[in-house]
This record gives structure tokens, sequence and C-alpha cells, in this order.
């Protein structure tokens, strides 16, 4: 483990952010992908780009129960980086462009480090993390409607969820022109979890006890994906149909054998 | 004493040099300045920068008419949000809302008036001057479209109720054989079932979908945009359960309380099981039902008697649902109540028939859901304004109710529906020399491209424009969408171009600008200070009484307000009929018989029942974000263009396998599609669906008519295409 990730420049408390996805409400809208794509400023895709070489952090799966018709049963999944805290990508990087913050516990992805040797896609368990094979090219005009907040990467860098850290940023700026340190609950939100319809993500301090989020983590209905590796997800899933719960492991295992993005 | 340099002193240098790598920072940097040199190139592009400020406008994208919250850099919006519990629509916005402000700059955009030059299924495009086309539209009207030939001269808008659709109106209403035309594809023809039983026309009708506890909906996409998509997405989230009759595996199928997975063209069978359980096991409150049919004995024993052979055996036997599983779900709609029943359509497949919509939404009459304080609940209308409600207006009319081959000249307004509508069913109302059609269209994508010339019109948040209140809704609502910059300089108000017109041909124009009628329309609704406003910067409901000044409402309409009427305590009179008013029992029972006969199909031609799918909005009609390819392309979350789903079991009679390139073979013709194996799949049925027009949305030079399932569905007489005998070919 790294070390210098475990170190807080002031030794105070700091949130541990973290979300949970209830799989039971999630009605598979796909807003949450487009809000993220909106958000932070990912670029259409080029006429010749695959599911393969796609560039979504807020990716939607479809799992079925496995049975067929007419006993099919299936759930929208959203997957994205699970924000984990014992870190395989951080592991691997041989440019530090990985960091868990020790200020918010999210694992960010720092673009100008990233030379593109993809290892940290390699090491995801989740493919979560996406390679940029272009040029970010938005149609003429378009890139006045990027976010200010964010900056567009590059090509051959690559880049993954980081809970819209210009957000993060955004409600700091506004809270210490308020002269305050800590962030209120609702002060800080990703897209994803502003745009969704239903309520099914649920965006939060995981180490504030009286928090909504606490609260769902604490339910017997939430689980982490391929908690088995032990990579401590930030990300959680809730649901009360058993099915679903084995279905989703089962799933994004066997999306890992056939789909290797990059 | 000279010292040799020999092989100890080289490899002395190698090794010093290679322990010295791994100190030396001076590699890893020059990697590293690399890495970042070849990554940063000049046409990586920069956000604006500048203050930040929020307006609030309404979505224009769909009839739904969502309200926004636009975070700008200037007047440039960069993202758009819905509205925090706003009472239209819970604050929900969809996908394709999110991208709204991406449609200015759409690789498809069209900016100057063009002539499209079709060859070989490739467009290219030449720019003409707007006074051209107009001077051909009069010729066109002058020589050949006269009383004697016939000939019409027709207005198609898929968006009826807008300022712009009455200013169409009177304009058509002035020139001979001027026609007002819809498509009749949306979801509003999915309401004309309902009008025939409740048998009215004037009167509005909207769902009280907040007080559902159980919805089976037939065919509708609840769950994944339907009427306005906040209001299902909050009674969902609120627990309210749905019961999914439709063949496919769709998304709200996927994950409703139910699936209900009837053999296609079986629907209205299936909803006549259930009438037939809820009347002879006694579920219906007749008591209550006979306030509403002026001869309820009477209407209640004739349609006991027309569904008398529609046992749930019987019913089982043709859609497939087991016997006790119909039981059971007619007895749930009385337990689990209020139950609610939807008719509604797959976005790429044609409405249901109308005796089917009968069937269907007759059933809401049996559960005493009709009527003030129900769940179908009567509303106002709203104010045309007062300059239009006393001028004459062309009747509006559905393009399969005209003749074949009697358009000569077809104007089409560039907001769509959302929903697929086939080119052969337009292109047949067409006259076969020569017709002339004109799109008034931001950009060239979907129905534009069949078009000889453009009028580039403004897109969303260019213009001024009016929202009338989305089919589904419970209430009359008005709404206006702000504009947040100036179109381009050569694009056209469609009401700009029809007064251009008008002016050529010697017709009167429109009282005002497009906007000053828009504003008079408000001011209707004011001076009847009824209902509120809802205003979004502060998040109150404002009496519209208590607005002080007509032009204080027109403001707060300009900033985002959302006009809410009061809910109509009384409807007009009614007299609900079982069988439609344009049916007797006769009649309907005949038009049944026709209907159950549709499947299975025992044509060993064509065994194979073919039915397109698509996504509101994205079903190759219109514009949508270049973003949208995050679902498509890039995770094939949905299923792009001609994507064709069978049941393995269905390939392996064909002997495909998973991923082949094949064709679907229809009596209208043969497309090429690519297989996907599903398991979810009925067999004996083909899926295919269509997806955004790629072209547009990843900017391809070269614009092709790229054709899609619609082109080989069979066309039905009454303007519908769910199902077609299809078999699969070669590649």
């Amino acid at each position: 483990m790294n070390n210098r990730n475990k170190v807080t420049p002031d030794n105070q408390k700091h949130p541990r952010y973290g979300m949970v996805v209830d799989l039971d409400k999630c009605t598979g809208c796909g807003a949450c992908s487009l809000a993220c794509a909106v958000e932070n400023n990912q670029q259409p895709a080029t006429p010749d780009m695959t599911n393969r070489t796609g560039n979504t952090w807020m990716r939607m799966y479809k799992v079925h129960n496995g049975e067929p018709f007419p006993e099919s049963r299936a759930v929208f999944v959203p997957m994205f980086c699970q924000q984990c805290d014992d870190t395989p990508c951080l592991y691997v990087c041989p440019q530090n462009a990985v960091e868990l913050d020790p200020m918010t516990g999210i694992v960010a992805q720092i673009p100008e480090r990233c030379f593109g040797c993809r290892y940290c896609m390699a090491a995801c368990p989740y493919e979560s993390r996406y390679f940029n094979w272009w040029d970010p090219v938005w149609p003429e005009g378009m890139e006045k409607t990027l976010n200010p907040d964010v900056s567009p990467r590059m090509r051959g860098v690559v880049e993954k969820c980081n809970f819209c850290h210009g957000r993060w940023q955004r409600a700091r700026a506004k809270a210490a022109a308020e002269g305050r340190r800590e962030l209120r609950e609702d002060e800080y939100i990703p897209a994803c979890v502003e745009c969704c319809p239903t309520d099914a993500l649920t965006f939060g301090n995981l180490d504030d006890l009286n928090s909504k989020i606490a609260k769902l983590v604490d339910d017997p209905n939430t689980f982490q994906i391929l908690d088995r590796l032990g990579t401590k997800p930030k990300v959680y899933y809730r649901t009360i149909r058993s099915w679903v719960r084995n279905a989703v492991d089962r799933n994004i295992y066997s999306e890992k054998k056939e789909t290797v993005h990059g | 004493m000279s010292k040799r340099f020999n092989r100890r002193d080289v490899m002395k240098i190698v090794g010093g040099g290679i322990a010295g790598m791994v100190f030396t920072p001076i590699p890893w940097k020059l990697i590293d300045d690399l890495s970042i040199w070849t990554q940063n190139w000049s046409w990586i592009p920069v956000p604006l920068k500048g203050d930040i400020n929020y307006k609030y406008s309404i979505c224009t994208i769909c009839s739904a008419g969502c309200p926004v919250r636009a975070r700008s850099v200037g007047t440039q919006p960069v993202s758009l949000w819905g509205i925090k519990n706003h009472p239209v629509n819970n604050g929900a916005l969809c996908p394709l809302g999110f991208g709204g402000h991406h449609l200015a700059f759409h690789p498809a955009r069209l900016r100057h008036p063009v002539k499209l030059v079709h060859e070989k299924n490739k467009i290219s495009t030449e720019k003409v001057s707007c006074a051209d086309i107009i001077s051909l539209i009069r010729k066109n009207i002058e020589s050949k479209q006269t009383p004697q030939t016939g000939n019409l001269i027709a207005m198609l808008d898929d968006r009826p109720g807008r300022t712009v659709s009455y200013a169409y109106r009177a304009f058509l209403a002035q020139i001979p054989n001027g026609t007002y035309i819809t498509t009749g594809t949306d979801e509003t023809d999915s309401m004309q079932g309902l009008y025939e039983i409740l048998g009215t026309e004037n009167q509005e009708y909207g769902f009280n979908i907040e007080k559902a506890r159980t919805i089976v909906s037939f065919g509708a996409p609840l769950l994944e945009g339907w009427g306005i998509p906040g209001r299902m997405m909050h009674a969902r989230k609120n627990g309210c359960r749905i019961l999914q009759v439709e063949t496919r595996f769709s998304h709200t199928a996927s994950i409703a309380d139910r699936w209900l997975p009837v053999k296609p063209g079986t629907e209205a069978v299936f909803a006549l099981g259930l009438a037939n359980v809820l009347i002879n096991e006694n579920f219906i409150d007749t008591d209550k039902l006979s306030y509403q049919s002026d001869n309820f004995d009477k209407e209640i024993k004739n349609y006991k008697e027309c569904i008398a052979g529609y046992t749930p055996a019987y019913v089982a036997g043709r859609t497939g649902i087991k016997e006790e599983l119909i039981r059971e779900i007619a007895r749930e709609m009385t337990t689990e109540t209020p139950s609610l029943v939807i008719c509604g359509r797959e976005p790429a497949a044609g409405p249901f028939s109308r005796e089917e919509q009968i069937a269907i939404w007759g059933l809401n009459f049996l559960l005493g859901n009709i009527g003030p304080g129900n769940l179908i609940v009567p509303r106002r209308s709203v104010p045309t304004g007062a300059s239009l409600s006393e001028t004459k207006l062309a009747s509006v009319k559905k393009i399969s109710d005209l003749p074949d081959h009697s358009v000569r000249v077809l104007m089409i307004d560039e907001a769509e529906s959302g929903y697929a509508i086939p080119w052969q069913l337009i292109e047949r109302k067409l006259v076969p020399d020569n017709p002339l059609v004109i799109s008034m269209s931001p950009y060239l994508a979907g129905m534009t491209k069949r078009a000889h010339y453009v009028i580039p019109a403004p897109t969303q948040f260019e213009s001024c424009q009016d929202i009338p209140p989305s089919f589904d809704s419970q209430t009359a609502t008005y709404a206006v969408s702000a504009p947040f910059y100036t179109p381009p300089e050569n694009v056209i108000q469609p009401t700009e171009f029809i007064n251009l017109l008008a002016e050529d041909i010697g017709v009167e124009k429109t009282n005002g600008s497009y906007t000053d009628m828009i504003k008079e329309r408000a001011t209707e609704i004011y001076d009847k200070k009824r209902g509120w406003i809802y205003t979004p910067h502060n998040g109150r409901l404002i009496e519209t009484a208590d607005v002080f000044t007509g032009q204080q409402f027109w403001s707060h309409l300009n900033n985002g307000g959302y006009w809410i009427d009061e809910p109509l305590e009384q409807a007009d009179n009614y007299s609900v009929s079982l069988f439609g008013i344009s049916h007797d029992r006769g009649s309907f029972e005949k038009a049944l018989r026709q209907i159950d006969k549709s499947y299975p199909s025992e044509n060993t031609t064509y065994p194979l029942a073919l039915v397109p799918f698509g996504w509101r909005g994205v079903v190759d009609s219109g514009p949508v974000t270049p973003l949208i390819t995050k679902l498509y392309q890039e995770t094939e979350f949905r299923k792009g263009t001609n994507r064709a789903l069978i049941h393995p079991e269905t390939g392996g009679l064909y002997r495909l396998r998973n991923g082949a390139q094949t064709t679907i073979v229809t009596d209208s013709g043969e497309l090429h599609v690519r297989i996907e194996f599903n398991d979810s799949v009925m067999p004996g049925v083909v899926h295919v669906a269509i997806g955004p027009d790629q072209d547009s949305i990843t900017g391809v030079k070269q614009v092709r008519i790229k054709e899609n399932i619609l082109s080989v569905c069979s066309l039905k007489d009454n303007g519908t295409w769910r199902m077609t005998p299809a078999r699969i070919g070669t590649v």
C-alpha cells in the first residue's frame, strides 16, 4: 500500500464519500449516463468507435436472471468506478497518475501524469476505466457547451468517474467563501445523483453514521460487487431480490472476460 | 604508464549506466515530457470562461414540455437540469433532455435554405433562397392544385396544439384544397379509442397517474418515456405496481412487477379476457357505473354477450398466458386499487387499431376509472388566443384518412413526435408526378432527408415556442420555452415563412409576429384568472388571480414559469359506449374476429412475426444530442438500427449463429440485419431495432438515406404496422 495516500495534510477527520445504487429503483433510463457525459465533458463517439473503445464513465448494463422466455427478468446496473479503498489501479500505475484523495476518499485520475500504459485498466476488476483512443472532438461549435469546471482530457490517457470532482471543488470554494470548512450533506452530489428521476442513487459520507447513506450501507440487502476480491469499494448496490445479487456479480465477471476495453 | 581501455572498463560503464538510470530522473522526465508533449495539442477544446448564471426555460424536444434549469456561461447554456419538485414533472429529465443545449450545434444542422439533390441514395445540398421556394409553391398552387384535380396543399404537423399549429391551420383555411394533417402516430393516437368510448371529441381527458396503485399497460413504454416521463417515474418511486402486457421483453417489461408476454397481435383478446372475468365474476360495481352510460343495462348486457366467447380458457389459448394467471390479473385489478389500464404503443411500431384500443380502454369503464376525481379525468382545453379564436381554421385530418396520390405540395413542420413513421405512409399520399415536399426543419435528418427543399427553422432555445399540455396531463397547462440565444442569420421561423408565402399568394397573414401570437394566447389564459403559475426560481405556486398584470404573467412565463389549471370538477355530458361511437355491436364483433385471426400466422411463406422496436425520440426520426452514443454505439445498452433479436430456438431453425448477417424478408421487400440471439424473445418472433440516425449524430460528410425495418413493414389500411409476417432470408 502506498502510505502517501493515507496521510491527511491537516490530521483532521475528513469525509469518506460513497454511493449506494438501489437496483430495485433503477429503471435503466440512462439519464445518469448522459448527465455524467455532459458534466464531465466526455466527447461523443467518432463513427468508428465501438462498445470496446467507447468512453462512458457511467455505463449501463442490463443483467438477466438467466431464465429463458417467458420467465426472463432483468435488472439495470449502472457501473462506474467503485472508488475502492484498496485500490488495484493505484498500485500498478507507474506514473502516480492515480491517487486516493485523503480529503474525500475519492480515487482520482490525473490525466497530465498519465502516459497511457493502461496497466490500471487491466488491474480494474470492474471494467470502469476508459482509454482515450482519439483526440476529443466535438461537432463544430459544441465545444462552447463544455462544462467550464472540467478540462477535456487529451488523447492517450485513461479516465474514469471521480464522483464529479469539479462539483466537489465548487462546493468547497463556496463553503470557504462562507467561512466553513465542512460541506453540508446536500451541498455536494455528483451529476448522476442529481439527475436520477427515481432516487435510485444515494451519495454521502460513509463515515457519518447519521447520514442516509450510512444507514443504507448497514442494510442487509446492500452489497458490494465482487467483494470477494477485497478491493473494498465505496460504491454499494442494494436489492431485495436474491437473484439480482447473484446475477450482477456473475454478469460483471463474464463481461470482464468477454470485453476488455482498450 | 599508459592505461588501456579494456573490456572490464566497458562493463563498468554499462553497469554504472544501468545503475545510474535507476537513480537519475532524466529518462523518466523525458518519457513524461514526451507523453505530455504528444498529448496536448492546440485543437483540444477549451471550455468557455465567464460568470456562471442560471436561466429557466422549457425543453421542446418532445411534447412532454419538461421544465429545465440551464447553467450558463454568459448566454451559453453548458448544462441542463430538471427543477427539483416541479409540480409538472417532479424535476425529472430524460437523457435526451440533458443534451438539449447541444442541438444548436448538431452536425446535421442546416443554416441556409437548401435544395436536396437525391442521387442513388446519396443526398447533396444546393443553397437556394427562400423566395425561390415560395415561388415554386405558388406555381404549384396556381397551375396544378385546382379543385378539378383535387390535388392538395398540405401541412404535416406532428405536434398539434401549439400556436404555430393554429397559424398553419389559419393559413390553410384560406387556400383552395389547403389541408392540415397529422401523422397520428404518437401517443395521442392511442387515446382515440378512449374518446370513442366516451363519445366526445371536444372534451379533453388526462390521467391521474399519481393516484393509481396498479397500472396495467398494454404496450406503453411507461418507464422509458411515456407522456411526461417524470410523472411515471415518480409514481413508480411511490410504489405504483406495473403489469406490462407486451410481447417484447422491453425495458419496461423487464422491470415491471409482472410481464405478461402475449403473442403479438393478441393484446385486445387478452383485454377482452380480463373483461370477461371482471363481468362474470362480478368484480364490477354496477351501481357506480350505471350513471356513466345512458342505457347502462342494455349496454352491459350487449357487451357481456359480445365477450362471452373470450373465456380465460379461450384467451389462454390465443395469447399464451395461462388461464389461472388471467383470472389472477383480473382479481388484482380489483384488489390492488385504484388500477388504471393504459393503451400505449411501441415507439417504432404503429398504434393499435381503433377496435383494439376500444377493447383495451373499455376496461377502465368496468373498473370505474372515468370521470372527475377518478383516474381518467376531464380537463379544459387551452385557449388559442383572441385573434385565432375568431379565425377560420382548417380541420385536423390524419394522413391515413387522405386518399392516396392526392397531395401535390407537402410542407412538413420541424417538430417531431419522437415516434417512428414509415416514409411510405406519407409517400403514397403524394401525387405520382413531381410532388413538392418542403421541410421546415433545423436539421438534415429523419424525414427531412426525403424532402426536396428545406427551410432551416430555429432549434431549441433559439426562438420563443409555446408548450401546450402533454396528452397525459390531468389538467390544462401552458408554458413558454424562452430563447437563450439568437438563431443563425438565414434561419427562418416557420410562421415567418408562412407569412411570406401568404403575402406572395395574396392571403391574410398572421396577426403580428409569432411571439405576439403566443403572448396573445398567454393573455387570454391570464384573463380567465384561473389556476396557478409555478415560478421555478423560488419554487412557488402563485395563484393566477394574484398576478397583478398580464405583462407580469407573460414575464413569469418567459422566465420558466409554468401555468397549471385547476382540476375540472364536472365533465361535459358524456355517455360511455363500450363498442365506441363509430361501432354497433355487430361491427365491433366483426372487427374483433378480424383481430383474433391475425396471430398466430399460418402463412408458411412468412412464418415469423416481425415487430419493430425503438426508444421514443431516437427512432431515426430526428436530431438527438450526439452524446446519445453513450447509450447506443459506445455501450450497446440500447440496440442500434437493424439489430434483429430472435430466440436461439428460432435461430436454430434457420441455422443461424449469433451475430450472423442476414436478411429479413416480407411482402414489402427485404432488409439486411444483424442477428442477435436473446433468450427473452418469444420463439417465432423477430424484433428489429430502430436507433438514432447514426450518420447525423457522428457527423458523416456524405448524407444518405439508410433504410430501416419500417421500409419492409406492411402498412395496414388504418395506418398501423405493429406486426408483419416475415421470414429470414439469406445473406
